[in-house]
């Protein structure tokens, strides 16, 4: 089996951590939208929190849960290169849409 | 191993089924079949495409004249002889997408990766030949779909092949963008789905297939072209798809993604608060990287057939790889010079200025190491090689032009002008064209098992890149003169007046072109049946496709699989007996072959010493290979 | 086994003969078509955040979202979204643990987590429905939106028609998308249980079918992680 080398790597007690960790995240960001107001921590911050927050959960899915993490080196490069690209079309917009606002 | 184990056992089942008439030529999971449904549905839009343009070149050099075929062939879009406005929109719409996508795009690398990713690199087939089939069958879908497009009521789309709203946004703008746009992006949504499944094909098969030996930097260049291509397929038609659908909600859903702040006669439109330009992000971050899916195949072919035809060594292999993959990386990051001054923010032009020209760079890499391979080489004028050396020809004024519009300033002037289509009909529309004539007539024997005509094939040549130069180059001084592109007539504007004469020149040139075609296709269908049988390897070349029986089976080899042991490029080595050594003749294979014996392990490989292995040639091309090998 | 370890091991694995990434290409598809996605929802999503940063005033997610099934007139912002975040992330586990159990050859276990993740992703999309109905019954959807005093409800500062529509239009066309790649993921996830019920993977020898269902359906809840962050929390 091509996988079964990593399997060990992944048991079941594995799986429930990864899932507690998603779900304390979850939970956090519960607490930062709810219990925490503007006026302690303004909204770009919190929305920055989230924003780490995010791609922290998502790192757990995709490494843990897609087993990214235990493929070869190579297969991770060639799916976490590309999205550089996408952070380049992210910036370009935001950027875009800013002028957008100011000339409406 | 159980797994690829299991892997084998059912590749190997699954060649052995018997054929009826069905599977072998019309749902056929054979990479060879698929490639030729491709290039023929190809040609079959290649040709429409062409028709469409003589019709609005004929109306661009006669404006005023009255035609009374038109009406006989266009019904009522050619009242009175007349060209309706509308239709001629639409036909300049449908020729770019046409070319751009169905011919350019799908047929061109859809023809030839399918055919020599698993040959070159020796593999028995795709790495899914079903979805490989898939493929096709979307892809000839979606044309269909694109021609069903042409005989709507209201027409089909107009907006241009970049469809940008609001034209295309609003079913009512112009009679075009109704059901004519509907269809366009129906088509396309398919369109996108073939291309996907043929580059995951690819990109799978390149890294998961290769023979025993093949490591990459051991890959003839067309497969590195189109695994470059593959990738950015991969990653940039997603972002029109996503464009598209946000596309069809504003159009039949009452959204407003791309639109803001319209009115219609003295009324504002409801659907406000979007933005075109939003759309045009998403679709040059498409569009860009598109140009390159077309142009990149190409310029693998070429590289493959000049080296072949020179009896050299490819120039700076590594360099070639390293350029593809910057213009890989970098094609992502210039979309916005198509944008200068549709609105975007200036200090964005600047960045995406920059970017644009440093693109200039792996370009002129490519250009220079072609030059170099041809240099001293022992050329060999097939017609193959003669559309190879005009693509380098294509592509080097085209691209000059590119630096020109990547400057900001200068596109205030030429943006939306004749010197746009000039640039891009060169470096794109032609020189990809020749890069897919160039690889019909290298790779037609390893296709069809079958010769072309030589004679026919260089007047094809000659006439084609008469043409071709006739037709694009005077479009560049109307263009400086800031004659616009999409225009109906130039009749109506004082300044453009002076140059009808030239729109008649151009496009008598062009029918001359269209003219020229019909010499290819006749040579083209004419010898899948009448043709010479063709030799187990006319040209000499040193990739694998050539070990693999003339006729096609199943499974592509005999027996194994060849292992190989050199690069591709081992061409007038002067240690070896003919001027090339095949990839798969190992070291000891090649001492054999100087020990006397003409005859190598495999019997397929009979018939590889050339009939140019006569002592004079032999000495010249050694000695002109032994010049270019110590300079490179 | 040992052989693949061999291989893995010296540094012949570009040479050819061997798969490189140490992944079928099947999976190496997978993969890849997932990264394609991954082009296609960042597009919608960013198609989002130019439209909504260029936008003067935008609904308050808190006073949007704040309904609870069988709680009339509730005023839980995130309560409910929260759940269904719950549901999604459990439907992976239970995923996991089917491609875990894959791997062990149990087919009776991969049958009973398959299940559960096909139960998971149903009830996700009953949530969905449910959350669309509420926005409806508001008064959003594709091209309408609530009554002008309405509306006052849903911004914290000056209402303004044209951006609630904005709104509305992007959750629904981009949660619509989402929610139709739960719904094609549940399909898939049916055929696979169906196969693995009738033994097809237990004769081929291994369940790397279970696991590329599995890629396609992490894909979904990675996804819905961005969604809930960017409609719901920013
Ligand atoms: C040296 C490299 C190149 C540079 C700097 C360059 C630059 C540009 C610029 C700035 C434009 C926009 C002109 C305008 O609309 O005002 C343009 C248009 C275009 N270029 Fe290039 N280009 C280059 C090479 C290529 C290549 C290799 C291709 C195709 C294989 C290509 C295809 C196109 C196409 C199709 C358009 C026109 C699209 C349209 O508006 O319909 N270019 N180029
Ligand atoms: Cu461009």
């Amino acid at each position: 089996m091509a996988n079964a080398e990593h399997g060990s790597s992944m048991d079941v007690k594995g799986i429930w951590r990864v899932f507690f960790v998603l779900l304390l995240i979850t939970v956090v960001e519960f607490i930062i939208a709810l219990a925490i107001p503007e006026s302690v921590m303004p909204q770009i911050i919190k929305n920055v929190i989230y924003i780490v927050l995010t791609i922290l959960k998502a790192f757990y899915i995709v490494a843990y849960f897609m087993h990214l993490k235990f493929e070869r080196i190579n297969l991770i490069y060639s799916i976490i290169v590309p999205l550089v690209f996408i952070i380049g079309i992210i910036a370009a917009l935001l950027y875009e849409s800013n002028y957008w606002l100011n000339i409406r | 191993m159980a797994h690829s184990a299991t892997e084998h056992a059912h590749g190997h089942d699954h060649h052995e089924h018997h054929d009826t008439f069905l599977t072998k030529y019309v749902f056929s999971q054979d990479h060879k079949m698929i490639a030729k449904q491709f290039l023929i549905t190809g040609i079959v839009m290649a040709i429409v495409g062409m028709l469409l343009s003589l019709i609005f070149r004929i109306q661009l050099a006669y404006p005023d004249e009255i035609f009374p075929w038109m009406e006989t062939v266009l019904g009522k879009w050619g009242k009175g002889g007349k060209l309706d406005p509308n239709f001629y929109l639409g036909l300049v719409t449908i020729h770019g997408t046409i070319m751009v996508f169905f011919v350019l795009t799908a047929a061109l690398s859809g023809t030839f990766s399918n055919l020599l990713i698993p040959l070159q690199l020796g593999a028995r087939d795709m790495a899914s030949p079903f979805i490989n089939m898939l493929s096709y069958w979307f892809f000839l879908t979606s044309s269909v779909v694109m021609l069903i497009s042409l005989f709507v009521e209201t027409g089909p789309a107009s907006g241009g092949w970049t469809v940008y709203p609001p034209l295309s946004a609003l079913p009512k703008a112009m009679p075009g963008s109704g059901l004519g746009m509907t269809l366009w992006l129906v088509s396309m949504t398919l369109f996108i789905a073939s291309s996907l499944m043929g580059a995951l094909n690819y990109i799978a098969t390149i890294l998961n297939m290769r023979t025993v030996g093949m490591k990459m930097t051991r890959m003839p260049l067309t497969i590195w072209a189109f695994f470059c291509t593959a990738i950015l397929g991969v990653l940039s038609f997603p972002v029109l798809f996503a464009a598209a659908i946000l596309l069809i909600f504003d159009r039949s859903f009452g959204t407003a993604f791309y639109l803001s702040e319209i009115f219609i006669g003295n009324e504002a439109l409801s659907q406000t608060g979007g933005s075109p330009i939003l759309f045009q992000h998403l679709f040059w971050f498409l569009g860009h990287p598109e140009v390159y899916i077309i142009l990149m195949p190409a310029l693998g072919l070429t590289s493959e057939i000049i080296a072949t035809n020179s009896r050299k060594p490819i120039f700076g292999y590594r360099a070639m790889i390293g350029s593809l993959l910057g213009i890989s990386v970098l094609s992502f990051i210039v979309w916005g010079h198509h944008m200068f001054i549709t609105g975007m923010n200036p200090f964005l032009g600047n960045v995406f200025m920059i970017l644009t020209l440093v693109i200039a760079v792996p370009s002129a890499v490519k250009t220079f190491n072609y030059l170099a391979t041809l240099w001293r080489g022992n050329l060999q004028f097939t017609p193959g090689m003669l559309f190879a050396i005009g693509l380098v020809s294509l592509f080097i004024s085209g691209g000059l032009t590119g630096i020109y519009l990547g400057n900001a300033a200068l596109d205030i002037n030429l943006h939306d002008t004749y010197f746009v289509v000039a640039h891009f009909h060169l470096v794109m529309g032609s020189a990809a064209m020749f890069g897919m004539f160039a690889g019909i007539y290298h790779w037609y024997p390893r296709m069809f098992g079958k010769m072309m005509n030589e004679k026919l094939g260089y007047l094809h040549f000659w006439l084609t890149f008469a043409a071709v130069y006739c037709v694009f180059f005077p479009m560049h001084f109307m263009g400086l003169d800031g004659v616009p592109r999409r225009y109906y007539s130039f009749t109506g504007f004082e300044y453009m007046t002076e140059w009808v004469n030239m729109n008649k020149f151009i496009t008598l040139s062009a029918i001359l072109g269209s003219m020229a075609q019909l010499i290819f296709l006749y040579n083209f269908f004419g010898n899948i049946l009448k043709g010479k049988r063709a030799p187990q390897n006319p040209w000499n070349s040193n990739t694998l496709e050539w070990t693999a029986p003339v006729e096609h089976l199943h499974g592509n080899w005999p027996g194994d699989i060849p292992h190989v042991h050199r690069w591709p490029y081992d061409y007038s080595r002067p240690e070896a007996s003919t001027d090339f050594i095949p990839q798969n003749i190992s070291d000891e294979g090649l001492e054999e072959r100087l020990g006397g014996s003409k005859t190598i392990e495999t019997p397929s490989h009979q018939e590889i010493p050339s009939a140019k292995s006569s002592a004079d040639t032999m000495l010249f091309s050694r000695l002109l290979a032994f010049l270019s090998l110590k300079r490179s | 086994m040992a052989q693949q370890q061999l291989s893995v091991k010296s540094k012949a694995i570009w040479d050819g003969g061997t798969e490189p990434f140490g992944a079928s290409y099947g999976k190496l598809m997978m993969w890849f078509f997932l990264l394609s996605d991954a082009f296609t929802f960042s597009s919608l999503l960013l198609a989002y955040g130019a439209l909504r940063f260029s936008a003067p005033v935008w609904p308050d997610p808190d006073l949007v979202f704040k309904g609870v099934p069988f709680m009339d007139h509730a005023n839980l912002p995130l309560v409910f979204v929260g759940i269904m975040t719950f549901i999604l992330i459990m439907s992976s586990v239970t995923m996991v643990l089917a491609v875990e159990a894959g791997h062990r050859g149990a087919k009776n276990e991969v049958v009973k987590w398959m299940l559960w993740t096909i139960l998971g992703g149903l009830a996700f999309l009953g949530c969905q429905a449910w959350e669309w109905t509420h926005l409806h019954h508001d008064g959003f959807w594709w091209g309408s939106t609530p009554s002008a005093e309405h509306l006052k409800e849903f911004f914290a500062g000056n209402p303004s028609q044209d951006y609630a529509q904005q709104f509305a239009n992007l959750f629904f066309t981009i949660t619509g998308f989402h929610g139709f790649h739960v719904f094609s993921g549940v399909v898939i996830n049916v055929v696979i249980l169906i196969n693995t019920m009738k033994g097809t993977y237990e004769r081929r020898g291994h369940y790397e079918m279970v696991e590329k269902v599995g890629l396609y359906w992490h894909f979904v809840d990675l996804v819905w992680v961005f969604v809930f962050t960017f409609f719901y929390l920013v």
